[in-house]
């Protein structure tokens, strides 16, 4: 069994199931160790709940999953082709251009073609409220418009995987409500969800997968257990 | 108050020391400054002038002026048209042209002319900081040559002055001479007739006048000897002398046909006119010749240019723009000769500073994670970086140019094939720079004081604090292919002379390096910071 597990091509065809997977992944900045050799799968259009306490490691789990950081040791696999959408807990946005002029923008940037970025930037400003802000300067919007604007940037390239870091963060309970809603109608699309926030109400409410993050490492969790450790923090 | 203060302070110290690159730029930087400074300015007297010289003939004079100007760290070239030497100026590829040739011939009586020299010098004015000092070299050389030409020439005319003393002498002895035939004549008389006395004491009276008169030229000789030669009171006694002769000959004439008339025997008479009249007669006719011969010297060495007796080398010089026939630009102020300067320095600042703003405040902008995790590859990311910078300072430029236009007298439209391709080649390079140091730093004000910093550096080492000329060998060497002495000089050219752009090969290789090395610097600091931002 345990030359059956140790064989390398197996443990690659295992990786190959999952949409993203992490295997004995560690991430270390200089001599300071931030996760250590964890392992964890994402599957093809799940919601996946990120939650822990503050300086855990979630940020630097998010961007090892977009793919900014390099993990220290382990692997992650991801198909090439797989699009990835996020929204940082800053908002990615040009603050001196209008709503439409960095839809616009980063639909070129993500090489969407003209006439699809034209229905899409239309879609999106619909499906999040913006009509009323689309040529507005994004400086002057409230944040929790800025962020909804962010969320749509993060789509314009219609991505497989869409990974939010506190998306919830700054929003009025309705907005929080229009925006659970709204990442449940993408789910049902078949998009793949990843979101990280210290609300664990709304992630309970709406992931299928809990992963906990830690003392230095990440690993799956039910909600009860969740439930209980929030009762604790 | 003071806690609080105290506690700003602390924190501001705390914000520049904690980011180690600020901090090592904010004490290097003034030290690498002063240190550059320091080696290359220590001293700033000229060496690397590169002079053309034409002149009209090979003389020893232009071969000893064109070793004297070499050993002063001139680089002579000997061109042999001086409308080529004039535009090599133009050009930049000379920095003076010297046109030595031989001072008037008329100007300077019967002396030797061949220490005069007139040298004109074409230069370029808006080379400041260099052209006096160009300018005081040559002169100083000039004058050097000048001292040893004056000593010969005034020994010369001390020679020649010397001679027509001699001669005065000479003739002072002629004249006693022919005042001792008189009176042996007077003598002679005595014996020969006693009883004619009419005729005697009329003889006599013309002897006593001819001795006076040629008493008085004695006088008037002695007199020109010893009085100043060179004032007008000489040419009033060799007047007086002269007319003095001519009555003398008038009346030794006069006493000859008396003699012939009235006294003794023919053979007497005769003896008398061979032995002493005719001497007499000779000599005073060659006294005569002689003083007409003095006083034609002596015009010559009052007609002589005395100035340049004291000056027989002069040096004079002239703005290459003003010998230009047709020239649409007849008189630049200082403005004008500062313009290209000053439009260079624009553009260096200017394209350092923004372009080096510019990358960093899109590398700290919250949407650059969402940038570099798009597809879009990081050459079309720093190419537009560096295109957007490109066109925001080029539109500044046109701006400067249009209101300079109504201030300058150079014609800033005129040469627009060559003025617009040369701006955008400036801004390009400058702005590549700024856009390496912004992806070279990690902060704003990093990357603002390391732009500054070479901007300075460059500045110093321009034609009007430092150009190559003041340099030491290695530096100018360095310097002379330094992006902004090198695109200084081609803006100078092109504005003040019209003349259109020209890279040599060894400039153009210089250029293409150091845009090719700052590209790749870029691409490498590119790769190595893009993520130092998430």
């Amino acid at each position: 069994m345990r030359g059956f597990l140790g064989n390398k091509s197996f443990k690659l065809s295992l990786l190959n199931f999952f949409m993203i997977s992490f295997k004995e992944v560690s991430k270390d900045f200089g001599n300071k160790k931030i996760l250590n050799k964890f392992s964890i799968n994402i599957n093809k259009g799940e919601v996946v709940g990120l939650i822990g306490p503050s300086g855990a490691g979630k940020s630097v789990f998010i961007k090892m999953l977009i793919g900014f950081f390099n993990p220290s040791k382990g692997i992650i696999k991801r198909d090439e082709k797989t699009k990835m959408g996020f929204s940082m807990q800053n908002n990615s946005l040009y603050d001196y251009l209008t709503v439409k002029q960095n839809l616009w923008y980063f639909s070129k940037i993500y090489g969407v073609d003209r006439k699809t970025s034209k229905k899409r930037i239309k879609t999106l400003i619909n499906n999040l409220g913006l009509k009323d802000y689309e040529k507005k300067i994004v400086k002057d919007i409230s944040g929790g418009t800025k962020k909804r604007v962010d969320i749509a940037c993060s789509l314009i390239n219609n991505p497989d995987v869409i990974v939010l870091d506190e998306p919830f963060a700054g929003l009025d309970p309705s907005l929080i409500e229009n925006l659970l809603n709204f990442l449940k109608e993408l789910n049902k699309k078949g998009k793949t969800i990843v979101v990280s926030s210290h609300r664990v109400r709304e992630i309970l409410s709406i992931s299928s997968q809990i992963f906990l993050v830690n003392k230095k490492n990440i690993r799956n969790t039910t909600k009860s257990y969740v439930k209980n450790l929030y009762k604790k923090w | 108050m003071v806690n609080k203060t105290a506690a700003i302070l602390k924190k501001n110290f705390n914000v520049l020391f904690n980011a180690k690159l600020s901090s090592l730029i904010f004490i290097l930087g003034p030290i690498i400054l002063i240190l550059i400074i320091g080696a290359a300015l220590g001293d700033t007297s000229i060496k690397n002038v590169t002079a053309g010289v034409y002149y009209d003939e090979e003389t020893n004079f232009t071969e000893n002026f064109v070793d004297k100007m070499e050993a002063r760290s001139f680089d002579i070239e000997k061109i042999t048209n001086l409308e080529n030497c004039k535009n090599l100026v133009k050009k930049g590829e000379i920095d003076v042209c010297m046109h030595i040739r031989r001072g008037n011939l008329d100007s300077f009586g019967g002396f030797n002319t061949k220490y005069t020299q007139n040298i004109g010098l074409y230069v370029d004015f808006s080379k400041q900081r260099t052209v006096w000092s160009i300018i005081g070299s040559i002169k100083g050389a000039a004058k050097q040559e000048s001292d040893k030409a004056r000593e010969e020439m005034v020994s010369n005319l001390k020679i020649s002055v010397e001679n027509v003393l001699s001669d005065l002498d000479g003739q002072k002895n002629r004249v006693d001479s022919a005042i001792d035939s008189i009176e042996s004549i007077e003598e002679n008389f005595e014996e020969i007739s006693d009883n004619q006395e009419d005729s005697k004491t009329e003889m006599e009276n013309i002897i006593d006048s001819t001795i006076k008169e040629i008493s008085d030229l004695r006088d008037s000789l002695e007199l020109l000897e010893n009085s100043g030669l060179l004032t007008n009171e000489y040419t009033e006694e060799i007047t007086y002398a002269l007319s003095s002769l001519n009555t003398i000959e008038s009346n030794m004439e006069s006493l000859s046909n008396i003699v012939y008339d009235d006294f003794g025997s023919e053979e007497e008479l005769e003896d008398i006119e061979n032995d002493y009249l005719d001497p007499a007669k000779e000599e005073l006719v060659d006294v005569k010749m002689s003083i007409e011969e003095i006083e034609i010297n002596l015009e010559n060495i009052k007609s002589s240019d005395l100035e340049r007796i004291a000056n027989p080398i002069q040096v004079s010089y002239s703005s290459v723009i003003g010998s230009e026939e047709g020239s649409i630009k007849s008189e630049l102020g200082f403005l004008d000769y500062l313009f290209p300067n000053f439009l260079m320095f624009f553009i260096l600042f200017s394209s350092m500073i923004y372009s080096a703003i510019n990358v960093m405040r899109e590398r700290k902008s919250n949407s650059y994670i969402r940038n570099i995790s798009s597809n879009t590859k990081g050459i079309n990311f720093v190419f537009s970086q560096l295109v957007s910078s490109i066109f925001i300072v080029f539109i500044q430029i046109l701006i400067i140019i249009f209101i300079a236009d109504f201030f300058v007298n150079l014609s800033l439209f005129s040469n627009l094939t060559n003025f617009i391709p040369f701006l955008l080649l400036s801004i390009f390079v400058f702005s590549l720079i700024g856009t390496f140091l912004g992806y070279l730093f990690n902060s704003q004000e990093s990357s603002i004081i390391g732009a500054i910093s070479i901007s300075l550096i460059f500045f110093m080492f321009s034609s009007i604090i430092a150009p190559v000329e003041t340099l030491p060998g290695i530096v100018s060497n360095i310097v002379y292919f330094s992006p902004f002495a090198l695109l200084e000089t081609k803006l100078r050219i092109l504005l003040i002379f019209n003349s259109s752009l020209n890279f040599s090969l060894y400039e153009s290789i210089a250029l293409s390096s150091l845009v090719a090395f700052v590209i790749f610097l870029i691409g490498i600091f590119y790769n190595k910071n893009k993520r130092k931002e998430i």
